[in-house]
């Protein structure tokens, strides 16, 4: 324990600085990832495009299975060392969780909903926001969080490209068996990514209720 | 061309690393559900305690791999036990476990009360109702808790090669030290393939194992 | 078996009374019909008979013995019990469902074959194509059946139904309902009905058990609880259009009469043999049947007795109409007065008269009753 307060006693600068990269690693990654999957499943499920749709769901429904190193190590093929490809390969990473579960709500909005829509005489645009996206919201969150856990989880594993965070400190215990290095480094880690899941639950619960009571009220 | 040269002159120990990694997720998945669904089964009658539990699975599931290793190797370090095999598969056990007693909990609490009920009435005993209807019911969702463990083994266990356990992280993890790209498209390819193969090898298992009338039901409702 | 409930008390927490001191013999072989507003204790009374529910205090008795003498496995096994369709086991096939209760008896497999096929022939389904469905397969209607079906597998001398038809859409209901009447009066179960349909009980029960704040406020045959409601809560509950409401629903096969006199037509009988006969007795007239002992009609007493006494009797035969049992009263009484007859012949499916309907036991049956319903 005393090794433990030692360690970040004098390593607080050096700590902080590998919690900052940890966090804008994740950060932008995971919000690159948001912005393009939103993009990626609402245009894969437009009207007459729903074939494209679901065979964007198998894909993806299948990538969930690749671990998140394999992803890593074929990014840093490519691109090589870094920070940059570290945020590339976790927004690679994450878009799938968040493509998959978007357009899989907006795949199994009802048919009968949409069409009701359309006979009020709502265009595709205003069907997609008042009908398609409102229905939509408890799947496009859970897989929003989904991915920010998946993300700041694999984040130290992104320490092995030199992309630094938290992991490196974990690496660097484990390279010199050095149980207080490992701790000082998985600590942390862990309560970030618990943190993080807490916070985006509590959002969960307030943004679905509230979808749901749109599309609850859009029904009426 | 090189990566395929590679293949060729490293074949015996691509083959000994794969066998390494499905020899560890080998012995911790059916740990991890011998332990796992029994727990599920025993918490998922009592309301609050299954609460407890399913939060607290789910808590742990967002601990990265990397730092739950970590603490592996402190903790079974006192045990000589710190390095190799030993810390790869508790750790594997633990992780894959969670899911496992979450969806076991799940699944037989979503069985409806009314059912059992009936199931009672007709004078089943308890262990009756277990393996008649509770568990039967239960086996879409149980069996996706086990595909869901088994992936994350795969992956966990890449990992694992850091804490001495070899297995196919050594060709990603050696690979990326010594920059040595054919070694790292052996390892990504490796362990990707195997991650999408079993995933939907399981799938198809599952789908077997579940009663047709279930199957039949879940195609209804769709 | 009757079943008979000794001060059965179910109180839950402290001070919560769920059924209070209830007094009453389910009795052998009959429907007995548990009715009341939802909360009223029926359903936890029902329960308590196969301890899915324990009692606080009181007894229950099952052919002289008390129902803890009886292991709580074994009891339940030698009842059959029927609940909504959500019971049924959606994992199982149609004749694995049926087959539970015998299976857990550990019966020998072609002697269950035997009997699911049996019971599917009973519930009419076909037995080809039916017992390899799988409950999602199946119509509400079909389902409920399955749902009976398996609650008699064991042959058990006692059914209980906990709202079996609840669940099902009114015109199958109805079905329902009759296939159900018919059903019983092949096997003769002691059957122990809750349901909250006060139509359902009129048309189903023998016996009738009102209850309500986990009190029983009547118990009485149906007849009697339509003509002498307890209280204002009965009668509340039975409706104001009572009457025209049991007619309605009251089958002929519990009320008819069968003190009635027949006579067996032969190509020789002549108005003279048949003349000494009736007289024998003082009927006004007679019912005749065929060789097969088929109904044939009707002779009028008076009408012979002017005619040619060396007359074969065949000339002098009225064609009459006639009833099924399972028919309702109401429809009797409108048999009754679109044909100008004061009796109307009970004839069943197999042609033979079982008896006769009068006009005046009509009456007298719902006597006290104000048939217009403006009470």
């Amino acid at each position: 324990m005393q090794a433990l307060f030692d360690y970040y006693r004098y390593n607080m600068e050096y700590f902080l600085i590998k919690l900052g990269e940890h966090m804008s690693i994740f950060a932008l990654s995971w919000a690159m990832a948001i912005v393009v999957g939103l993009l990626i499943a609402i245009a894969s499920t437009r009207p007459g495009r729903m074939k494209i749709g679901n065979a964007l769901l198998t894909i993806t429904g299948f990538s969930q299975a690749v671990p998140s190193i394999a992803v890593i190590a074929l990014v840093f093929i490519f691109t090589g060392i870094g920070f940059r490809p570290a945020v590339l390969a976790l927004f690679i990473y994450s878009l799938v969780p968040i493509v998959f579960n978007a357009a899989s709500g907006l795949v199994s909005v009802s048919p009968g909903m949409k069409e009701a829509a359309r006979g009020m005489g709502m265009t595709n645009g205003q069907i997609l926001r008042k009908v398609e996206l409102p229905a939509s919201v408890p799947a496009i969150l859970s897989g929003i969080r989904s991915a920010a856990t998946i993300n700041i989880g694999t984040t130290t594993i992104a320490a092995a490209i030199g992309a630094g965070g938290l992991g490196e400190i974990i690496f660097t215990g484990i390279r010199n068996f050095n149980f207080t290095i490992i701790l000082a480094g998985a600590i942390p880690t862990a309560i970030t990514a618990i943190l993080v899941d807490v916070v985006l639950s509590v959002v969960e619960k307030r943004v679905t209720s509230k979808g749901l009571q749109l599309a609850e009220h859009w029904r009426e | 061309m090189e990566f395929l040269d590679y293949v060729t002159r490293n074949l015996d120990r691509i083959v000994s690393e794969l066998l390494r990694h499905i020899h560890i997720i080998a012995i911790a998945v059916p740990i991890s559900i011998g332990i796992g669904a029994p727990i599920g089964i025993a918490i998922a009658n009592h309301k609050n305690l299954a609460k407890v539990v399913i939060y607290i699975a789910s808590v742990m599931m967002t601990i990265p791999s990397l730092a739950l290793f970590g603490v592996m190797v402190v903790l079974l370090a006192p045990f000589g036990a710190g390095l190799g095999i030993p810390p790869a598969v508790i750790a594997l056990v633990v992780y894959s476990m969670l899911p496992i007693i979450r969806n076991v909990v799940v699944a037989i609490r979503a069985v409806d009360p009314e059912m059992i009920e009936a199931a009672r009435g007709m004078g089943m005993t308890k262990a009756q109702v277990l393996f008649k209807v509770r568990l039967p019911l239960s086996v879409p969702i149980i069996m996706a808790g086990i595909r869901n463990a088994a992936v994350m083994g795969i992956a966990v266990t890449t990992i694992a090669y850091l804490v001495g356990a070899r297995g196919l992280g050594y060709f990603i993890f050696s690979g990326l030290s010594r920059a040595r790209l054919d070694m790292i498209l052996v390892g990504a390819i490796l362990v990707s393939a195997m991650g999408i193969g079993t995933n939907y090898g399981l799938m198809k298992l599952e789908q077997f194992l579940t009663p047709r009338g279930v199957r039949l039901e879940r195609q209804e409702n769709r | 078996m009757a079943i008979e409930l000794k001060k059965l008390r179910k109180v839950y927490g402290e001070s919560t009374v769920a059924v209070d001191d209830v007094d009453l013999t389910f009795e052998d072989k009959k429907i007995s019909i548990l009715i009341g507003p939802s909360g009223c204790g029926k359903t936890t009374t029902l329960k308590m008979i196969n301890r899915l529910i324990e009692r606080t205090s009181g007894d229950i008795i099952i052919d002289g013995r008390s129902i803890d003498e009886i292991g709580v496995i074994e009891l339940r096994r030698s009842i059959g019990y029927v609940i909504q369709e959500i019971g049924l086991f959606p994992h199982m096939t149609v004749f694995d469902n049926i087959a539970v209760v015998p299976r857990l008896l550990k019966w020998p497999e072609d002697k269950i074959k035997k009997r699911v096929m049996e019971l599917l022939d009973l519930m009419n389904l076909d037995p080809d194509e039916h017992p390899y469905k799988y409950p999602v397969q199946l119509s509400g209607g079909q389902k409920q059946r399955v749902g009976v079906a398996r609650g008699l597998a064991a042959d058990p001398e006692i059914l209980l139904m906990d709202e079996p038809f609840g669940a099902i859409d009114p015109i199958n209901r109805e079905k329902l309902q009759d296939a159900f009447i018919e059903i019983q009066e092949q096997i003769n179960k002691t059957i122990v009905f809750v349901t909250h349909d006060i139509r359902e009980a009129i048309k189903l029960g023998d016996n009738i058990a009102i209850f309500n704040e986990g009190k029983l406020v009547q118990y009485d045959e149906t007849m009697t609880v339509i003509n002498e409601p307890a209280d204002d809560f009965v009668e509340n509950l039975l409706g104001s259009d009572r009457g025209l409401r049991s007619m309605e629903l009251v089958r002929v096969h519990d009320h008819y009469d069968t003190d009635f006199f027949a006579l067996e037509l032969t190509e020789k009988l002549t108005v003279g043999d048949a003349l000494k006969e009736i007289e024998k007795t003082d009927r006004r007239y007679a019912y005749v049947l065929n060789e097969k002992k088929r109904l044939a009609g009707y002779v009028v007493r008076k009408k012979i007795e002017k005619a040619n006494k060396s007359d074969p009797l065949k000339k002098h035969v009225k064609e009459t109409e006639s009833i099924h049992p399972s028919s309702s009263l109401l429809e009797a009484m409108s048999l009754m007065m679109t044909s100008g007859l004061s009796a109307v012949p009970v004839v069943d499916d197999r042609g033979r008269v079982r008896g006769v309907v009068r006009f005046s036991a009509l009456m007298e049956m719902f006597g006290s009753v104000d048939l217009t319903g403006s009470d």
